[in-house]
């Protein structure tokens, strides 16, 4: 099944039409804005990653031959424009811990000591933060951009069991770190309830 | 049974991840920095057109010309009067007998070698040169002259090498050199000033330079950003003009900030920690 609509529109928007471009921007924004945060978090660069997703996307919509919807296409390539400026920030920072990455940067939580006082959903990215990249790149490809596990190994350029390892490990990880926060979290609460009820 | 409870244990952390790869609605200041990035993207093919015609007219240019040589090199030769190398110059030919001279004198040239003055003892006598005729001289084919230094040609694109530098300053600053970042930074605003990188770097140096303590360099950084209109890094450009007015202890500039911050970014995450600078909190 081709994507009739959605080819013209690219050829459109590829041609300089104004409108086209409108039409585009409001339909590729929400795919670049929710893989560029779901690998790189909600820092600086994920805001890097959609532009350099979208400057990838008016480049490349020429080739665009609607096998799949634009949505999803823009999603492609976004997530592998996302994961290689990914890639080179942790080669760049290879020898750091990964959840020192970052530190002393301006709104990075983890420098900031944010504190984990609202729900899962709210604080999932900070734990994300938390893991390795290469757990937080397996477990966001699969969980929230719905990769399957060899085709998250062919994007990796690693074995599929490399993949299944990493989602596992990642999932450890995260339930590790939360449980350890509620821990934390939970025992003051626990002797200040001890106090009022004496 | 053990696989089974981790998965319900798991249960909500992979609904929250799950969460994040949802589209959420696009806000007007997203679209302004898309439309950004279009404008950049718009201006760079622009600029790639014209370099690829002004590359193909090279090639075109270079290609009519071997044509051309090739097409008419031989009459061309034949009119000049070069023939395998040698320039027959018959119409200055004239034979030693009617220049009575001989061939010495031809090879000579012009100067005719003097007498010794002191084997006649006589005064030295200037015999005027004969008039000579021009030499034949072989012209050998010229030498390919030594081509003059030239600079590299292999110059990188503004893209490439904005993209290097800014990978560059990237690298240091998660290495935490942050004086060899700065400086990194401010070459890739110096060496390309209106490139998409150059944008996104004018915050990172804003970050790097408050993270450094210099925050007069963050706050002219960040102002720098927000001069240039709707960016991307809009958001994070005004909570980083807050936090240089907080350090550099600009209260009431700080506040008026954090108000306009809040009015236009409502939903920021850095909303709360922007209230709590201006609470003392």
């Amino acid at each position: 099944m081709t994507h009739a609509r959605d080819v013209d529109l690219a050829r459109r928007a590829a041609k300089g039409d104004a409108a086209a471009e409108g039409e585009l921007l409001r339909r590729v924004l929400p795919p670049l804005h929710a893989v560029a945060r779901a690998i790189l978090g909600a820092t600086a660069d994920a805001d890097d990653g959609v532009q350099l997703g979208l400057m990838r996307v008016l480049d490349k919509l020429g080739s665009y031959r609607g096998e799949a919807s634009l949505e999803r296409w823009c999603r492609t390539v976004a997530v592998r424009v996302c994961l290689r400026l990914s890639a080179q920030n942790r080669r760049h920072a290879h020898g750091i811990d990964p959840e020192d990455e970052g530190v002393g940067l301006v709104g990075d939580a983890s420098a900031e000591g944010g504190a984990i006082d609202e729900g899962l959903a709210a604080d999932i990215e900070q734990y994300l933060a938390r893991i390795s990249a290469a757990q937080r790149e397996a477990l966001v490809l699969h969980h929230a951009l719905d990769y399957s596990v060899p085709e998250i190994a062919e994007l990796l350029g690693v074995p599929v069991d490399t993949v299944k390892s990493r989602l596992a490990f990642g999932r450890r990880a995260l339930r590790r770190l939360i449980q350890r926060d509620l821990t934390v979290a939970e025992s003051p609460r626990a002797k200040r309830g001890a106090h009022g009820g004496g | 049974m053990v696989a089974a409870d981790d998965d319900r244990e798991d249960a909500p952390i992979l609904a929250a991840i799950a969460d994040l790869g949802r589209d959420g609605p696009v806000r007007t200041d997203d679209l302004a920095r898309a439309r950004v990035t279009l404008g950049e993207f718009r201006r760079r093919r622009r600029k790639v057109a014209m370099m690829r015609s002004a590359a193909f007219g090279g090639v075109a240019l270079a290609a009519a010309l071997v044509l051309a040589l090739v097409r008419f090199g031989p009459e061309l030769r034949a009119q000049i009067g070069v023939d395998d190398g040698v320039l027959s110059q018959s119409e200055h030919a004239t034979t030693p007998d009617e220049q009575g001279g001989d061939a010495v004198d031809r090879v000579s040239a012009t100067v005719r070698p003097r007498e010794p003055a002191s084997t006649t003892g006589e005064a030295p006598t200037v015999v005027p040169p004969p008039i000579e005729p021009a030499p034949e001289i072989a012209i050998v084919p010229d030498a390919p002259e030594p081509a003059p230094a030239r600079k590299a040609t292999t110059k990188p694109t503004v893209q490439s090498s904005a993209s290097e530098m800014l990978a560059k300053a990237r690298a240091l600053t998660h290495a935490k050199k942050l004086g060899p970042a700065a400086a990194a930074y401010e070459a890739l605003l110096a060496a390309h000033p209106t490139s998409a990188e150059a944008r996104a770097a004018t915050v990172s140096l804003g970050r790097v330079e408050l993270t450094r303590g210099r925050a007069k360099h963050a706050l002219r950084a960040f102002d720098r950003y927000l001069q240039g209109g709707a960016g991307t890094l809009a958001e994070e450009a005004h909570w980083g003009r807050i936090q240089a007015l907080h350090a550099l202890g600009r209260k009431s500039e700080r506040d008026q900030a954090t108000t306009a911050f809040a009015s236009k970014f409502p939903g920021s995450m850095y909303l709360p920690k922007a209230k709590a600078l201006a609470t003392g909190k």
